[in-house]
C-alpha cells in the first residue's frame, strides 16, 4: 500500500456485503479523499442498493466489481464446481445505470489489463463503475490455503473436501 | 437545566460527540439503554453515560429511542458534552510500563502485532515511533492492514496463523517479547485458529493491559504508548534485522492475470480508502457477524 493510504476491510467472520455500506460511510465522512471500492459480485448483491444513496448525494468514487460468478472463497473450501456456489448473473452495469435517470455514472466492463488501463487513462467526472470479469476459480495462494484450513475445521481431515476436484487446488502444495 | 424533547437531546449529544451523518443504525443492541429510555427514567443521564461509553471503547452500539416517548420534554443539562478520557491510574500505569520496559530490555527478538484497535484508538503513529526507537519489527492482522506504513522497513507483513509466510510466523510465534495491540482472536484473522501466540506475550488494549500474568485495568492505550516511548528512549536498539517475507499472494490463472493482485496496486499511488469484503465460510460454530464501525479518534 502506498504511504498515507487508508485501507478498510472487514474480514472478521466473513461479513459479506459489509463493504458497500461501509464505503458509503467512508465517502460521507471523507469527501475530499479519493476513494476506491473493490467488491466481489457475491458481496455486492447483498447491499447493492447503497449505490443509490451515493449517487443521490453526488459522491464520485471508483467502484471495481470483481465478477467471478459466485462464491469463489467457498470454492476453495468445498464445491469447486457446485451450483450452490453460483449466484444470479446480474447485468451489473445496467443495474447501476438504473439508479439514476440523469446518467451520472460511467459504467464499463473490462476483461483485460488494456481495457482497464483505457478506463483509468480518461479523467472522470462522476461515479465510475467498472465490472472486472475474472475466471471463476481465480484465487491467490493465501486464499486457497485459508479455504483448505477452513474445510479441515468444518469437516475434519477426512471430510468431503478430500475428494479430488471438490476444492480449488493448491498447485504449489508439496 | 433546560427543557428539551428526549429525541432532540439525543441528537444534540450525538452531534456533540462528533456524529455528522445518520443514515441508519448498525451494530449490536444495547438493551440497557433501550430499557432505560422505555420507562423514561433519567434518559438525559443515560444518553450521556452510554454515548460516552461508546466513544471511550470505540465499539458499535445500537440505540433505540421508542417513538412514543421520543417527543416528550424532559430536563436536560445545558452544558456541552465533554468527551475525554480519565487519566490512567498512575500506580498501575507506571508499574505496567516498567514491566514492559524490563521485558523489552531482556528481549532478543521483540515484535509488535497490531489489530484494528491500534487505528481506532489513534495510536498507529505512536507505535511507529516506539518501533523505530527500539527497532522492533511490526506485523498487522488482516483487519489492520495499512495501519502501519507499508513502506517501512520494520513492517514484516500481515499475520494470520497458517496463512502467513514462514518467516513472518517465525518472527511472531518465536518472539521472546511479543507485544500485541488490540489482538482479537477470531476466525479469518487468526487463519482459522491456526495462530500461535506465546502465552507470555504482552497484550495492550484500549483500557487495560496484560503483562506477565498481571491484568492492569484503567491503563489507557494512548498514555501507555506515550510513557513507553519516554521510558525506552535509553534502551539500546535491538539488533533485529528482519527482512519482509515475499508475498504469499500469487495469481493462479484468469483472463487478466496480475490485474487484481498486481495491477491495481501500481495504478493508485495517492491517498484513498478501500473497502473489501469476503464470503462467509460455512462453519459450524459461526456466529452472527458484528459490524465493526470506526469511531472518530481524538
Amino acid at each position: 500500500l502506498a504511504h498515507g493510504l487508508t485501507y478498510i476491510n472487514q474480514p472478521i467472520r466473513g461479513s459479506i456485503g459489509f463493504s458497500v455500506g461501509c464505503f458509503l460511510g467512508a465517502l460521507t465522512v471523507a469527501p475530499s479523499r479519493r476513494q476506491i471500492l473493490l467488491v466481489g459480485d457475491d458481496s455486492f448483491q447483498l447491499t447493492a442498493q447503497e449505490l443509490s444513496t451515493m449517487i443521490r448525494h453526488g459522491q464520485k468514487p471508483y467502484i471495481f466489481l470483481l465478477n467471478n460468478r459466485g462464491y469463489t472463497i467457498e470454492r476453495t473450501i468445498l464445491g469447486r464446481d457446485a451450483t450452490y456456489n453460483d449466484i444470479a448473473d446480474w447485468n451489473y452495469t445496467e443495474f447501476v445505470r438504473s439508479l439514476s435517470r440523469r446518467h451520472t455514472v460511467t459504467t464499463s466492463v473490462v476483461q483485460t489489463k488494456e481495457e482497464l488501463d483505457a478506463i483509468l487513462a480518461v479523467p472522470q467526472q462522476g461515479m465510475v463503475f467498472v465490472e472486472v470479469v475474472l475466471d471463476r476459480t481465480d484465487s491467490s495462494l493465501g486464499l486457497i490455503r485459508g479455504g483448505h484450513a477452513a474445510a479441515r475445521i468444518d469437516f475434519g481431515p477426512r471430510g468431503p473436501q478430500s475428494v479430488k476436484g471438490s476444492q480449488i487446488e493448491d498447485t504449489e502444495a508439496k | 437545566l433546560v427543557k428539551q424533547a428526549i429525541g432532540d437531546f439525543l441528537l444534540r449529544r450525538l452531534e456533540e460527540a462528533g456524529i455528522r451523518h445518520i443514515f441508519g443504525v448498525a451494530g449490536d443492541y444495547n438493551l440497557e439503554l433501550m430499557q432505560q429510555l422505555e420507562d423514561r427514567q433519567s434518559p438525559a443521564c443515560e444518553i450521556d453515560r452510554l454515548t460516552r461509553i461508546c466513544w471511550r471503547r470505540k465499539l458499535p452500539v445500537y440505540m433505540e429511542l421508542p417513538s412514543d416517548i421520543g417527543y416528550l420534554t424532559i430536563e436536560v443539562p445545558q452544558s456541552p458534552f465533554v468527551l475525554a478520557y480519565e487519566p490512567s491510574d498512575e500506580e498501575r500505569l507506571s508499574t505496567c510500563v516498567s514491566k514492559i520496559r524490563e521485558r523489552l530490555d531482556r528481549a532478543v527478538a521483540p515484535a509488535l502485532l497490531l489489530d484494528m484497535d491500534a487505528e481506532r484508538f489513534g495510536v498507529g503513529e505512536r507505535i511507529g515511533r516506539l518501533a523505530r526507537q527500539v527497532n522492533i519489527p511490526v506485523a498487522t492482522l488482516p483487519g489492520a492492514k495499512g495501519v502501519f506504513p507499508e513502506d517501512s522497513t520494520l513492517l514484516v507483513g500481515v499475520y494470520s496463523g497458517a496463512g502467513s509466510a514462514k518467516q513472518l510466523r517465525k518472527v511472531i510465534e518465536r518472539s521472546d517479547c511479543l507485544i500485541t495491540c488490540g489482538y482479537r482472536r477470531v476466525d479469518s484473522t487468526s487463519g482459522f485458529f491456526t495462530d500461535k501466540i506465546r502465552t507470555d506475550s504482552i497484550a495492550l488494549n484500549g483500557q487495560y493491559a496484560d503483562v506477565d500474568g498481571e491484568n492492569y485495568q484503567a491503563v489507557y492505550l494512548v498514555e501507555l504508548i506515550d510513557r513507553l516511548i519516554e521510558d525506552t528512549a535509553s534502551l539500546v536498539p535491538k539488533n533485529s534485522s528482519v527482512s519482509r517475507p515475499p508475498q504469499t499472494y500469487r495469481v493462479r490463472c484468469g483472463k487478466i492475470a496480475n490485474l487484481v493482485n498486481g495491477h491495481f496496486g501500481h495504478r493508485f499511488r495517492i491517498s484513498f480508502a478501500l473497502a473489501t469484503s469476503s464470503s462467509p465460510p460455512k462453519m459450524a460454530h459461526q456466529t452472527r457477524a458484528s459490524v465493526a464501525s470506526r469511531w472518530p479518534t481524538d
